[in-house]
């Protein structure tokens, strides 16, 4: 509670937090969480829900504007890329569904108006 | 030998080694830069492919004797697709113009039924003969694409699997005079076989019934549409016409006959009949064994040997074999020599033992002498739907490159067995790719990739040959192949041959005959009004469900490419190159074309032609488009996009008026490949300056 409260006084200096932004986020990555633990248990991959994890984290980090969460998602990026690289090397067919929409996501955090909403 | 990147075999993710950056006040700048060289990055990988190529200059050798005609459907009964013509080549094929269209209607379709535009004209004397989806027969004038004669069988499409004819033959009657001494012999999709003379298109009166043969007779009672049709064109070799039969899949045991039948090439009349289950002393009009292995594939010829090549397809119905008889085991899914006098058997060879998967045969067995020190050695090579090249000796079958019976997976479903081993052409490159496995998955997001992930791991896959089961598998190559009827393209002065080739998986589920009767499940009978065809396999305890194994968006749930083309080197057996067929710009998920000119190999229909002038020449993409590559690095020279896809082999002549090379292609679209019907044919020539100037 009191941290939302500061968190709305910088914003009312600084702009507003990403909050659009963290929402579009959950939506994105609470599915594929949810589908990573049915992988998970069928023995595949922990990729999905761990990834989940740290982009909800992140997402949650950013409604509060706080710098964490873009930090947070680059390493989630970062990781992803890794992930990617290591699963299907450098075909880029095979990276496209893996690193599009999370780097295309990640652009919006680029955006001044979303920078100027972190502390 | 894989044709892409193949995923390293680790197990668990990277994720957790992935930087995460500490803190400090100067980090949203840091964290910007970082993102943007990481968004970057991410993004260039993401969409990187293969560019287009340029031309490349090649030496074309001397002028080679002038292969001015295209007398069968394979250019010849050795099925090699190449011609010796080189005015078109390498060096001016860039400046390929076309030179007339000629178009058609193409067929009003009957409620399930597809049709594909396949067929190869042929070019005889002055004149073009070919057929379309509805057996029309048209002859064209092989200079300017002008009508001169048409016939119509009147073909009723109701309930046809697949409204296509591959092409059409020729017969010339030893010392004959007037009408019908040479002829256009062809087949139709509700099994008829009649000849008309090449100059009028009239049926010929001395042929059968009024021109026409019943090719229903002692195989199925009346017109039983669709169970029985013709889509592949006969085989005219020593006096004989030589015909298979398609057989409609999977619907129930004791299906008609798979009899390959000969006629007499000058009366119609039947010369010999042989079935899997036949007594070899059996008389030619003896019955024909119902739930025989079919021959719906092109064949091929060697009038030298006397011996006629059949690929085989499989006993139906295909994915429950506890009712097969010793005939079938032995003869189906197999390349199978038989004397082209007598029927009799001479060799056979088994592609797939008790095949469970739909690996029926279905490339033209194509007709090569190999150069070896001791002289020519005559083979035949046989593709294969699971992707395999086998390279016998035509005279008794005995395999040139090793053959090896490898281990396969078990676990039939009850009441069924499996072949312990299968055969694999281990001397020769083999058109798989690498195994499947659930790095392999795709789909164009997250999250369809995710479920496709998912829909692996709750499948059982088990590498080639998985049978089917109660619990859904994945058939990989799928029934599509691998290869299909595009069949080897071999350029015999260079002894190179090129093949297409398919990455597209299907999924595969046996259905209890309770649960199928509830599901609605039976024979397909088009008549009753029934929408979907289904595969109940009446007369088995299971029905089948096959589905592409595709996201919810319509992809492959295999990461690309799904269609490839290479060439093989004959002479060292070694693969020269490989490429990615196609570009994404005319599919996309859902259906939805792309535009994106991104080479990505996509599905194919259709096969290549090969010139001495060191062009492999195709269209067969889902892209729209025809192209010629060079055959000695695999690059693109040129392209011409076309208003549907060309799913057909294009064929070439020489035609004596212009002194001009032409290279025609069917262009008319394939329902299964969502590319919309048409009917057109394409014909390509050089300009005048670019001729004189080679």
């Amino acid at each position: 509670m009191t941290a939302t409260v500061e968190a709305s006084a910088v914003a009312a200096r600084r702009g507003r937090p990403p909050q659009v932004f963290a929402v579009v986020l959950i939506l994105f990555w609470l599915p594929l969480g949810v589908g990573g633990v049915q992988l998970l248990l069928l023995g595949g991959s922990p990729y999905y829900l761990v990834a989940a994890i740290v982009f909800i984290l992140s997402a949650a980090l950013l409604w509060r504007g706080e710098r964490r969460g873009a930090q947070l998602y680059l390493g989630g990026l970062f990781g992803t890329l890794v992930w990617s690289l290591w699963e299907v090397g450098f075909d880029g067919w095979a990276l496209m569904p893996r690193l599009l929409l999370p780097a295309l996501l990640g652009l919006w955090l680029l955006m001044p108006w979303a920078r100027r909403g972190l502390a | 030998m894989t044709p892409h990147a193949r995923p390293s075999p680790h197990k668990h993710a990277g994720f957790r080694s992935a930087p995460v950056r500490g803190r400090g006040s100067h980090l949203p700048a840091r964290i910007s830069g970082l993102m943007l060289v990481a968004v970057v990055t991410v993004l260039l990988l993401a969409t990187g492919s293969q560019g287009f190529a340029q031309p490349q200059q090649v030496n074309t050798a001397a002028a080679p004797p002038i292969d001015a005609d295209w007398p069968a459907w394979g250019h010849s009964n050795a099925g090699t697709r190449y011609s010796a013509l080189s005015q078109i080549n390498a060096s001016n094929v860039n400046q390929l113009k076309q030179a007339w269209t000629f178009r058609f209607d193409p067929p009003t379709l009957a409620p399930g039924s597809a049709a594909a535009l396949q067929g190869t004209p042929l070019k005889i004397g002055e004149t073009l003969y070919f057929c379309d989806s509805r057996n029309i027969v048209r002859a064209l004038d092989a200079e300017t694409g002008t009508l001169r004669w048409t016939f119509d069988p009147h073909v009723n499409l109701t309930g046809v699997a697949i409204a296509a004819c591959r092409g059409v033959s020729y017969f010339r009657v030893t010392d004959g005079i007037g009408d019908c001494t040479e002829r256009i012999i062809a087949t139709t999709l509700d099994a008829r076989l009649f000849a008309v003379d090449v100059r009028t298109g009239r049926p010929c009166p001395g042929f059968g019934h009024a021109g026409m043969v019943d090719l229903t007779e002692g195989v199925i009672q009346g017109r039983a549409l669709p169970l029985y049709s013709q889509t592949s064109a006969p085989t005219v070799a020593g006096g004989k016409i030589v015909v298979g039969g398609l057989v409609l899949e999977n619907q129930f045991v004791d299906e008609p006959s798979g009899v390959v039948r000969a006629f007499d090439a000058v009366t119609g009349k039947l010369a010999w009949a042989w079935d899997a289950d036949r007594a070899a002393d059996a008389i030619p009009n003896a019955a024909f064994h119902r739930g025989t292995p079919n021959a719906w594939a092109p064949m091929s010829a060697d009038e030298t040997l006397g011996l006629v090549y059949v690929p085989t397809g499989n006993t139906m119905p295909n994915h429950w074999g506890g009712y097969r008889s010793n005939g079938t085991e032995r003869y189906a899914s197999s390349v199978v020599e038989l004397d082209l006098n007598t029927g009799q058997v001479r060799w056979s060879f088994q592609t797939t033992h008790h095949d469970l998967w739909d690996y029926d045969v279905s490339s033209q067995p194509t007709l090569v002498d190999l150069p070896r020190p001791g002289g020519a050695l005559p083979v035949l090579i046989q593709l294969t739907k699971l992707g395999q090249v086998f390279v016998l000796d035509r005279r008794d079958g005995h395999p040139i490159s090793p053959v090896s019976e490898k281990p396969v997976p078990e676990g039939a479903a009850p009441g069924d067995r499996v072949s312990p081993t299968q055969p694999f052409s281990i001397g020769m490159p083999q058109f798989d790719g690498p195994p499947l496995d659930e790095k392999m998955m795709w789909g164009l997001t997250p999250f369809d990739q995710l479920w496709c992930r998912i829909e692996y791991m709750k499948t059982r896959y088990d590498g080639l040959y998985t049978p089917p089961g109660l619990k859904p598998t994945i058939v990989y190559p799928g029934n599509a192949g691998g290869f299909n009827w595009g069949s080897a393209s071999i350029d015999t002065d260079r002894n190179l041959m090129v093949v297409e080739w398919l990455r597209v998986p299907t999924r595969m589920q046996l259905i209890p005959r309770v649960e199928a009767d509830r599901a609605g499940m039976k024979v397909w009978a088009p008549y009753d009004g029934q929408p979907i065809r289904s595969s109940p396999q009446m007369g088995t305890p299971y029905a089948v469900l096959i589905r592409p194994f595709a996201s919810p968006l319509d992809v492959p749930c295999i990461a690309p490419p799904y269609g490839l083309i290479a060439a093989v080197d004959l002479t060292t057996g070694k693969l020269k190159w490989t490429k990615r067929l196609g570009t994404m710009e005319d599919s996309g998920p859902m259906g939805v074309r792309t535009g994106l000119p991104l080479t990505i190999g996509t599905p194919f229909q259709g096969g290549a032609l090969v010139t001495h002038g060191g062009l492999v020449l195709i269209g067969a993409t889902q892209e729209r488009s025809f192209r010629a590559i060079d055959i000695n690095t695999g690059e693109i020279l040129w392209k011409d996009r076309l208003p549907t896809g060309a799913h057909a082999t294009p064929m070439t002549y020489y035609s004596q008026k212009s002194g001009r090379q032409f290279i025609v292609v069917a262009v008319g679209g394939s329902t299964k490949l969502k590319n919309s019907n048409m009917g057109l044919l394409v014909a390509y020539a050089l300009p005048n300056d670019a001729r004189s100037a080679r």
